[in-house]
C-alpha cells in the first residue's frame, strides 16, 4: 500500500479498483453459470436419476401380529389400530372460511366425542396458532369408531389439505379381558416384551415385508405396483390354555382373598394333571393409587419368576424321599416331644408348642398336622449318616431344576446339589425337611403336585397348544412330560394317603376344616413360611399357600394359592390360601360335566309323553336331536334335506318337504337360519322382522324365481 | 413541483428499479410453485405464503415510494442514530428475542416476527458511508482505519453471538468496500490465501499416508512438511529477485507468513479435530466431496442437486416439478429456492436468475463510479457487498459449492424481514442517486 501508491494519483488507483472488483464480479457471475450448467447439462442424467431415488425406495411393511386366544378362542390379546389426531396450523390450503364459520361447531364436536369441554379444544387451537405448530397434537390413541365420528365433523370433512388435520394410523395392542391373566399374556413393547408375546414373539410377529414405494405429496407413500420384493407374512395366532370361566373366578377370588387380608401379592394357578395345560394364572400385586387406597393389578408373574422358600409344602418332597428311602413307612412313628426341639444350636417348633405339642406321632400324621418337629426327625433319622442320598432323592423327583415352562423368567429353584456346597451346615438337612434353605417357585411346588396325582409322572406347565393361521392349525404342542417316574408306585399311594389325610373333614389335618360338605375329595397341604429380608427371617410377615388336586380319587386339576405378606393378622395357609382354591374347586366342579353323570332313564317331560314342538327345518339335525333326547318319531321318507314337523300324541312326524328348482320354497314354520339359509341359496335376497318362526312371505312359495329379487318374511 | 425536485424525478434509476421488480416477481412465482400445488392453487388466497409474499411485495413498493419521496439529507443526519438503535435492537435481540432452530435471532410480536439483523445490513452500510465520507476522515491515519473496522466489527459481532453465521459471512463482504477506499490489496491477497490454506488442511485432513517407520498417519503432516520445504526455497528465490535494499524486509515477512500459515493450518486442523461436534465436521466434509458415512448429512445438498439437476436445460415446467410439488427439498421458499428455479425452469430460468442478478449488481457499482458524492459512492458498494455475499453464499449452497448456512436469496426468497432490508438498501441507494446531479459533497 505505502509502496506505489505514492507515486500515482488517487483516483487512478480507485478506478482502477473498480476494474479489479468489476472483474471479479464477472467472473464470480461466470464460474457460478459454468457449475449450474454442468449440473444441469453433462450431470443432468445422474441428478435426474438421482432424484428418482428420493421419490422411489424400498419400503417396509410390517405384517399384522397374531392374536393371543384362549382355550376357547375369546381373544386375550389383539392388535387394534388407534389414531393420534395432529393439526397443521400452517398448512397451506386449509379453508379458514370454513374454519372461522364452523369454529364453534368444532369444538363442541371434539369435546362430544373426545370428552372434555369444548373451550379446552378452542384453546389449543388457539395455542397451535400461536406457535405456528405444524402437529399440534389434538388427541391420542384414538379409536376407531371415534376416528370415524372424528372424520365427519365440520371442517374436518375438508380432508387432510383444505383443514391440516392428520390422522396417525397405528396399531395398538389390547387387552379384551383387562387384567386377566395379563402378565401371562404379556406385554408387547418394542424391546422389552413380556410373557407369551415374548416367548411367542416370532410366531406372533410373522415376516417383515418389502415393497418398492414412491412418494407423493404430504411425505406419505404408496406401493408402485402390487408385488413384494419380500411378501408380508401375518403373525400367527396362538392359541393358549387359558380357560376365561376359570381364569376369571381365580382372579377374582384371589383378588377378594388379598383385600381382606390386605397381601402383598398372590398366586393362583390351576393346571390340568394329565396334561400340564394351565387353565388360570392369575398373579396380582398390591398397588396403591392417588389417595393411597390399594388395588390390586397384574405387574409381575411371581408364579414363574418368584422362587422362594416354599415352607410347610416341600414337606412332601422331604417325606417322599424319605419314604423312598424305605426306611420309614407311613405308621412308623416319631417323638416330637412337647412342641420344642433343638437342632444344634437351632430351636425349632410346632404350631401347637405353646399347647404341648403333638407328642408321638406317626409319620402320616406328621404330614397332616404339618409338624415341623416330626418332619426334621424323620428326615434326620433317613439321612443324617448319609445326607447326599436326601438331596440325591431331591433331585430324581425334579425339585433341583427349572422346569424349561416356555416363558422367559423361570426363576431358578435352589437346593443343594451336594453336602458341604456353598451354606450347606450342620442344620440344613433339618431346615430343609420343613421347606427352608431351598426355593421353589409356584409353578416347580404345582409340578410337584401334579406329579403325584399323575401317578408319578411329572409335566411341564403348558400355556399354550397350537398356532394358527386364519384358524387352521400350523403347529401342534403337545404335553410335555419332564419326569416320567419321580418315585415309586408306593410312593405315589402313599404320598396320596398323606394329602387326602391333610384335607379329609373332620380330621386332624391342617386343611380339615375346609372342604366339608363339599360333593368333591380334595387332597392336599397347607404351608406356611417365613419372609426373609435382607438374608434374615422377618417376624410377623408370611407366606401362606396352598397346593393341592381334586377329585382326590380321580385328580383332574392341581391348583396352587400363594398369598404373601399379609398384614390382616391371620398368616396361616388353611385361612388365607385355601378358601380360593375352595372357590375355584366349587366352580369347576358345577360347571364340569364330567364331574356329573347323566341318568339313563327318560327325561320327565318325556314320560309323562308331553313331545316336544319344533321348527321345520333340516332332516339330519332334526333327526339327531330327537335320537340324543329318546324323543319317538316317524319320518314319512328318507330322502330330501328339508323336512316338516307335526307333533303328534305318540310321536312326531316327519314329511319330507320338496322344493322345486327356480321357484322360491316354501319358509313357513322355519326358523330364521333354515330359511334364510334356503332363500339365499336359491337366489333371492331376504329381508326379515321379528324373531320366532317364519309366519308370512311376501312372495308365495312356488313363485319362479327371478334373480335379484327381494323377499321379506315376518316372523313371530 | 420545484425545479429540484422534478430533476431528482427525472433521474430516479428505473433500471435499477425493473431490475428488483422483475426479481420480485419471479420470486413470487417461484414460492407459488413452491408452497402450492396446482390443484390447490388459489392465487389471491391471503393466508398461503404466495398470497403473503405478494402482500409483502405490495408493501415494499409502498415503503420503496416513501423512501425515494424523502430528503438524501435525512439518511445521511440520521445515520449515526440509526447505527445506534440497531445495536440496542441487536443487544435486545440476544436478552428477550424468540429462538428459533438454535439461533435467537428473532423478535416475535405474536405471529408476526422481525429480524433485526436484517436492518443492520443497510445501516453498517450507512454509518461507513457517513463516516468514510466526512471531510475529516482520512484514511491514511491508523485511527480512521481501525474506527471502520469497528463500526463494522460491532454489529458483526453482536450477530454472531445469536449466532447466525449466514449474517456474518455477509458482514465480511463490507471488507470490499473498504477495499474500494483504499484498503490495502494485500489483505484481500491474505484472505484469499487463507481461504485456500483452509480448504487445503480440510482436504488432507481426512486422507491417510504411510509414513516410513511411522506407519499411517494423516496426510496433513506431509501437507505441512511440504509447505516448510517449498515455503523455505520460495522465500530463498524472492529473497534473490527482489532488490537488495528491501531483501531484508522482504525476508522478514516472507518467515513471518510461512510460520502463520504453518500455525493456522495445524490450529484449524487440531481444532476440527478437537473442537467441532460430528454433525458440524460432517456438514463441512460434505462440502469437501468427503464421504460421510451419515446418509443423512448431505440430505440438503443431494436433494437440492438432484432437484437443479432434474431440471436440465430447459426444466420440467412451472408447477410441475415432482421434487417440489413434495417437498422434498426443506426450506425450498426460502433459503433454497434457487432449487425450485432450477427444477421446473431449468437451465434457463437459472442463467435468467444469475443474470439479473450479476446486472443488478453491475448496476449499482456503474452507479458508484458515477457519484460525485463520496458518501453515495461508498453507500453504493456496501449495497453491491451486501447482495453479491447474499448471491454467492446462497447459490453457493444450494450447488453445494458453500456450506449449508441459512441466508435468503435477495429480492427472491419468501420473507417479509429480508424483503423489508433489501427494500430500504435499494431504495436508499436509488434516492442517493437521484440527486447525483444536485448535490456536492
Amino acid at each position: 500500500m505505502r509502496s506505489a501508491s505514492n507515486n500515482i494519483s488517487e483516483s487512478t488507483i480507485k478506478t482502477g479498483r473498480f476494474w479489479v472488483l468489476f472483474v471479479s464480479l464477472c467472473f464470480v457471475g461466470i464460474a457460478i453459470l459454468w457449475r449450474i450448467f454442468c449440473i444441469q447439462t453433462f450431470e443432468h442424467e445422474h441428478w435426474t436419476e438421482r432424484g428418482a431415488e428420493f421419490q422411489h425406495s424400498i419400503r417396509n411393511i410390517d405384517p399384522a401380529r397374531g392374536q393371543i386366544q384362549a382355550s376357547d378362542g375369546s381373544l386375550l390379546a389383539t392388535s387394534v389400530p388407534v389414531y393420534n389426531l395432529r393439526w397443521d396450523s400452517k398448512c397451506e390450503a386449509i379453508k379458514w372460511s370454513v374454519y372461522n364459520e364452523k369454529f364453534d361447531s368444532l369444538c363442541s364436536g371434539f369435546a362430544k366425542i373426545l370428552g372434555g369441554d369444548s373451550e379446552e379444544f378452542s384453546r389449543l387451537f388457539e395455542e397451535a396458532k400461536a406457535k405456528g405448530s405444524r402437529a399440534a397434537l389434538f388427541a391420542k390413541n384414538i379409536p376407531f369408531t371415534k376416528y370415524k365420528s372424528l372424520k365427519s365433523l365440520p371442517f374436518v370433512r375438508e380432508g387432510r389439505y383444505k383443514s391440516g388435520f392428520v390422522f396417525e394410523r397405528k396399531e395398538v395392542r389390547k387387552k379384551p379381558f383387562g387384567q386377566l391373566a395379563k402378565r401371562t399374556i404379556g406385554i408387547d413393547r418394542e424391546n422389552s416384551r413380556v410373557g407369551i408375546e415374548l416367548a411367542w414373539n416370532k410366531e406372533l410377529g410373522g415376516v417383515e415385508g418389502k415393497q418398492m414405494q414412491k412418494r407423493i405429496s404430504g411425505g406419505t407413500w404408496l406401493p408402485v405396483t402390487d408385488e413384494f420384493i419380500i411378501e408380508p407374512q401375518e403373525g400367527l395366532d396362538v392359541v393358549t390354555t387359558i380357560d376365561m370361566h376359570l381364569q376369571d373366578v381365580a382372579s377374582s377370588a384371589l383378588r377378594t382373598q388379598l383385600f381382606k387380608h390386605d397381601a402383598e401379592w398372590g398366586v393362583v394357578v390351576l393346571m390340568e394333571v394329565k396334561t400340564g395345560y394351565v387353565r388360570a394364572i392369575s398373579n396380582l400385586k398390591r398397588l396403591e393409587d392417588s389417595k393411597g387406597l390399594p388395588y390390586y393389578n397384574e405387574s409381575y408373574n411371581h408364579a414363574l419368576g418368584t422362587a422362594v422358600e416354599p415352607g410347610s409344602t416341600f414337606k412332601l418332597a422331604s417325606l417322599m424321599a424319605c419314604l423312598e428311602s424305605g426306611k420309614m413307612g407311613l405308621n412308623d412313628v416319631v417323638d416330637t416331644k412337647n412342641g420344642e426341639y433343638s437342632f444344634h444350636d437351632r430351636r425349632m417348633r410346632d404350631s401347637n408348642w405353646k399347647d404341648g405339642g403333638h407328642g408321638k406321632i406317626s409319620l402320616r400324621e406328621c404330614f397332616e398336622m404339618s409338624s415341623n418337629i416330626g418332619s426334621a426327625l424323620s428326615v434326620k433319622q433317613c439321612f443324617s449318616l448319609e445326607p447326599q442320598e436326601f438331596l440325591d432323592k431331591l433331585k430324581r423327583m425334579g425339585v433341583t431344576e427349572p422346569l424349561g415352562v416356555n416363558l422367559v423368567g423361570e426363576g431358578i429353584p435352589q437346593v443343594y446339589s451336594s453336602v458341604g456346597e456353598g451354606d450347606w451346615s450342620g442344620i440344613s438337612l433339618t431346615q430343609m425337611a420343613i421347606g427352608y434353605e431351598v426355593t421353589q417357585t409356584p409353578l416347580q411346588t404345582l409340578a410337584l403336585y401334579g406329579a403325584i396325582a399323575n401317578n408319578g409322572k411329572m409335566m411341564r406347565p403348558t400355556f399354550v397348544t397350537e398356532t394358527q393361521r386364519k384358524g387352521v392349525t400350523v403347529e401342534k404342542f403337545e404335553p410335555v412330560v419332564v419326569k416320567n417316574n419321580i418315585c415309586s408306585s408306593s410312593t405315589v399311594r402313599d404320598c396320596k394317603i398323606m394329602l387326602e389325610s391333610a384335607c379329609a373333614p373332620g380330621g386332624n389335618g391342617t386343611a380339615s376344616n375346609i372342604f366339608i360338605n363339599k360333593p368333591y375329595t380334595v387332597a392336599g397341604k397347607t404351608g406356611t413360611s417365613k419372609i426373609t429380608e435382607n438374608g434374615g427371617y422377618v417376624s410377623g410377615r408370611y407366606r401362606a399357600s396352598f397346593t393341592g388336586y381334586f377329585p382326590a380319587d380321580d385328580p383332574e386339576f392341581v391348583c396352587i394359592v400363594v398369598i404373601a405378606d399379609t398384614k390382616s393378622g391371620s398368616y396361616y395357609g388353611s385361612t388365607i390360601a385355601a378358601p380360593v382354591f375352595m372357590d375355584l374347586a366349587d366352580l369347576i366342579y358345577a360347571t364340569d360335566p364330567s364331574f356329573h353323570t347323566i341318568r339313563d332313564e327318560p327325561l320327565l317331560a318325556l314320560k309323562e309323553r308331553h313331545l316336544p314342538t319344533s321348527k321345520n327345518g333340516a332332516r339330519e339335525e332334526l333327526v339327531g336331536l330327537y335320537e340324543i333326547l329318546g324323543v319317538p318319531f316317524v319320518q314319512t321318507n328318507e330322502e330330501g334335506d328339508w323336512v316338516r314337523v307335526t307333533t303328534e300324541s305318540d310321536n312326531i312326524k316327519l314329511t319330507t318337504r320338496i322344493f322345486e328348482d327356480k321357484a322360491v320354497p316354501d319358509v313357513r314354520g322355519m326358523g330364521l337360519r333354515d330359511a334364510l339359509y334356503l332363500l339365499e341359496n336359491s337366489g333371492v335376497k331376504v329381508r326379515y322382522e321379528g324373531n320366532g318362526t317364519v309366519r308370512t312371505q311376501s312372495i308365495p312359495a312356488g313363485t319362479p324365481l327371478t334373480p335379484e329379487s327381494t323377499i321379506r318374511i315376518e316372523l313371530s | 413541483m420545484t425545479r429540484r425536485e422534478s430533476s431528482i424525478r427525472r433521474n430516479i434509476d428505473w433500471i435499477t428499479i425493473s431490475l428488483v421488480a422483475v426479481l420480485m416477481f419471479f420470486g413470487w412465482i417461484n414460492i407459488l410453485s413452491a408452497t402450492s400445488n396446482i390443484e390447490l392453487l388459489n392465487w389471491l388466497d391471503w393466508s398461503g405464503k404466495g398470497g403473503k409474499q405478494l402482500m409483502w411485495i405490495t408493501i415494499c413498493f409502498v415503503l420503496g415510494f416513501f423512501i425515494i419521496n424523502i430528503e438524501s439529507e435525512f439518511f445521511i443526519r440520521t445515520s449515526v442514530i440509526q447505527y445506534i438503535l440497531t445495536l440496542l435492537l441487536l443487544i435486545a435481540v440476544l436478552i428477550i428475542g424468540k429462538k428459533i432452530g438454535g439461533a435467537r435471532s428473532w423478535f416475535d410480536f405474536g405471529g408476526f416476527s422481525l429480524q433485526p439483523s436484517e436492518f443492520a445490513k443497510p445501516t453498517t452500510a450507512l454509518i461507513l458511508a457517513w463516516y468514510l465520507s466526512r471531510d475529516a476522515t482520512k484514511w491514511r491515519s491508523i485511527k480512521v482505519r481501525l474506527i471502520s473496522l469497528l463500526l463494522i466489527a460491532i454489529p458483526t459481532g453482536l450477530i454472531l453471538l445469536q449466532p447466525d453465521a449466514g449474517t456474518v459471512l455477509v458482514f465480511s463482504g463490507f471488507i470490499f468496500v473498504l477495499y474500494r477506499e483504499g484498503l490495502s490489496g494485500n489483505v484481500l491477497i491474505v484472505g484469499f490465501t487463507v481461504l485456500l490454506l483452509s480448504i487445503a488442511t480440510i482436504l488432507l485432513g481426512v486422507t491417510s499416508f504411510h509414513y516410513p517407520y511411522f506407519g499411517v498417519k494423516s496426510g496433513i503432516g506431509l501437507f505441512w512438511i511440504l509447505w516448510l520445504v517449498v515455503g523455505a526455497l520460495v522465500i530463498y528465490l524472492l529473497k534473490e529477485l527482489s532488490l537488495p535494499r528491501r531483501r531484508k524486509r522482504v525476508a522478514v515477512w516472507s518467515v513471518i507468513s510461512l510460520f502463520a500459515g504453518l500455525m493456522m493450518s495445524v490450529g484449524l486442523h487440531t481444532g476440527m479435530e478437537k473442537m467441532l461436534k460430528p454433525h458440524q465436521k460432517e456438514r463441512i466434509h460434505v462440502l469437501f466431496g468427503i464421504d460421510v458415512n451419515n446418509p443423512d448429512a448431505d440430505y440438503n445438498i443431494r436433494h437440492a442437486k438432484a432437484a437443479i439437476g432434474s431440471g436440465g436445460l430447459t426444466g420440467k415446467g412451472w408447477m410441475h416439478g415432482p421434487m417440489t410439488a413434495y417437498s422434498f427439498v426443506p426450506e425450498q421458499e426460502t433459503d433454497f429456492i434457487f432449487c425450485t428455479v432450477g427444477e421446473e425452469w431449468g437451465f434457463l430460468g437459472s442463467a435468467f436468475v444469475i443474470f439479473l442478478f450479476t446486472f443488478l449488481l453491475l448496476r449499482i457499482l456503474i452507479i458508484a463510479e458515477r457519484q460525485r458524492s463520496k458518501f453515495t459512492r461508498i453507500y453504493a458498494y456496501g449495497v453491491a457487498s451486501i447482495l453479491f455475499m447474499h448471491l454467492l453464499v446462497n447459490v453457493g449452497m444450494v450447488l453445494g459449492l458453500a456450506p449449508v448456512i441459512g441466508i435468503p436469496l435477495p429480492f427472491f426468497s419468501y420473507g417479509g424481514s429480508s424483503l423489508l432490508g433489501f427494500t430500504f438498501l435499494i431504495t436508499v441507494l436509488i434516492r442517493l442517486d437521484s440527486e447525483r446531479l444536485s448535490v456536492l459533497r
